[in-house]
């Protein structure tokens, strides 16, 4: 199992188990969609839902939202 | 994923294709400016109108225009102070530093002004759903502060996915005028005191909307306004966005419905609009009954009131 560290702003910050590593699934257990959200990790890198993360790694999950 | 125009990684995957950080900028620019030139959304000597809320949308959109358009034409920014303590008041201050950088002027008009109470007191005195009142006031607002400023054109930063929400809407609705009045300029009636409204961003989704103001270090507050996702527009949205991710294109492919209908049966509901437009009794602003929509609003307002 590969441990992420997920931060938002509405729930903070948690720890998700996903078994491949990759984004995709990542944003399916979180359940929203790659359409929704923005994923960032610390160094300010743009993840697409193909990539893999690593093991221990942090990411900031941005949602997508309209207007400002 | 890499990108389709040099191979290096990608940042984003979407129906207007899959680029790199520099390659999704130019890509980004060159829809926006294609959709300017081919639906004539600014013409040169133009006075433009830009509604602003400091918010990423709108000051990307600032950004492409103050860009490309300041030198042939006049530019006013605009930005309407709903009065959301926590919320409004951090935007305008990101709004106001974002114009002074780009030589751009602005204007804030505030519903307090107008309504005679702020959204934060208007959400204690009308329980429910706030954003429909929000609309009919910040809608009106805009057009007043257009007009205002003897501006042309007032463009906003709407993108695909409100688009595709508008589309929707309006076919649960069943409001076929106003489906066919959507598009990347709006209305289908010209009107003394109306000022049009275009959305050079309509072929745009809003996660390359917000992926924009990032990559460009355009530090806008993301966060959503605290009242958003309440209503209607909320749950669609949310539909909207889990359809994409299942059927890549699809928001694409409902405007591409829309502006097909739009072609077709624009011009008869030109020659026969359901409603003709008049001029509000009370503030003489382009409205299709005797009294707006946003006088309603303010009556209302004033009549729920504590003396």
């Amino acid at each position: 199992m590969v441990k992420i560290i997920v931060k938002n702003i509405n729930f903070g910050e948690k720890q998700v188990e996903i078994k491949t590593g990759k984004v995709e699934e990542l944003i399916k257990k979180l359940r929203t969609t790659d359409d929704a959200v923005l994923i960032v990790d610390e160094n300010g890198d743009i993840y697409t839902k193909d990539k893999k993360l690593k093991d221990g790694s942090t990411i900031n999950m941005i949602e997508v939202f309209s207007g400002g | 994923m890499k990108c389709e125009a040099c191979r290096q990684n990608a940042i984003i995957s979407s129906s207007n294709g899959t680029f790199c950080v520099d390659h999704f900028k130019s890509n980004f620019e060159k829809i926006t400016l294609s959709t300017i030139k081919k639906y004539k959304l600014i013409n040169d000597g133009e006075t433009i109108a830009v509604a602003n809320s400091g918010g990423k949308d709108s000051l990307s959109l600032l950004y492409i225009i103050a860009k490309y358009f300041k030198k042939k034409n006049s530019i006013i920014s605009i930005t309407i102070d709903e009065g959301i303590k926590g919320y409004r008041d951090k935007t305008i201050e990101t709004m106001k530093t974002y114009c002074d950088a780009w030589g751009v002027t602005y204007k804030i008009y505030s519903y307090g002004d107008f309504a005679g109470a702020t959204m934060d007191a208007i959400t204690k005195l009308k329980p429910g759903i706030p954003c429909g009142t929000c609309g009919v006031l910040r809608r009106h607002m805009l057009n007043f502060s257009a007009a205002e400023n003897r501006a042309d054109k007032m463009a906003t930063a709407h993108n695909m996915d409100d688009e595709a929400e508008n589309v929707m809407m309006n076919l649960f609705q069943n409001d076929f005028e106003k489906l066919i009045r959507l598009g990347p300029i709006s209305g289908i009636s010209q009107y003394k005191g109306f000022v049009p409204r275009i959305k050079p961003f309509m072929f745009i989704s809003e996660k390359e909307t917000m992926l924009f103001s990032m990559v460009n270090g355009i530090n806008a507050l993301h966060t959503p306004c605290p009242y958003a996702g309440l209503g209607f527009r909320g749950v669609i949205s949310r539909k909207i966005k889990e359809l994409e991710s299942e059927m890549p294109g699809s928001k694409r492919y409902m405007l591409d419905l829309m502006m097909e209908l739009k072609r077709e049966y624009s011009d008869s509901y030109v020659e026969n609009p359901r409603s003709q437009l008049v001029n509000c009794a009370a503030c003489g602003a382009p409205a299709s009954e005797e009294i707006c929509e946003a006088c309603n609003v303010k009556m209302q307002i004033k009549r729920l009131k504590p003396n």
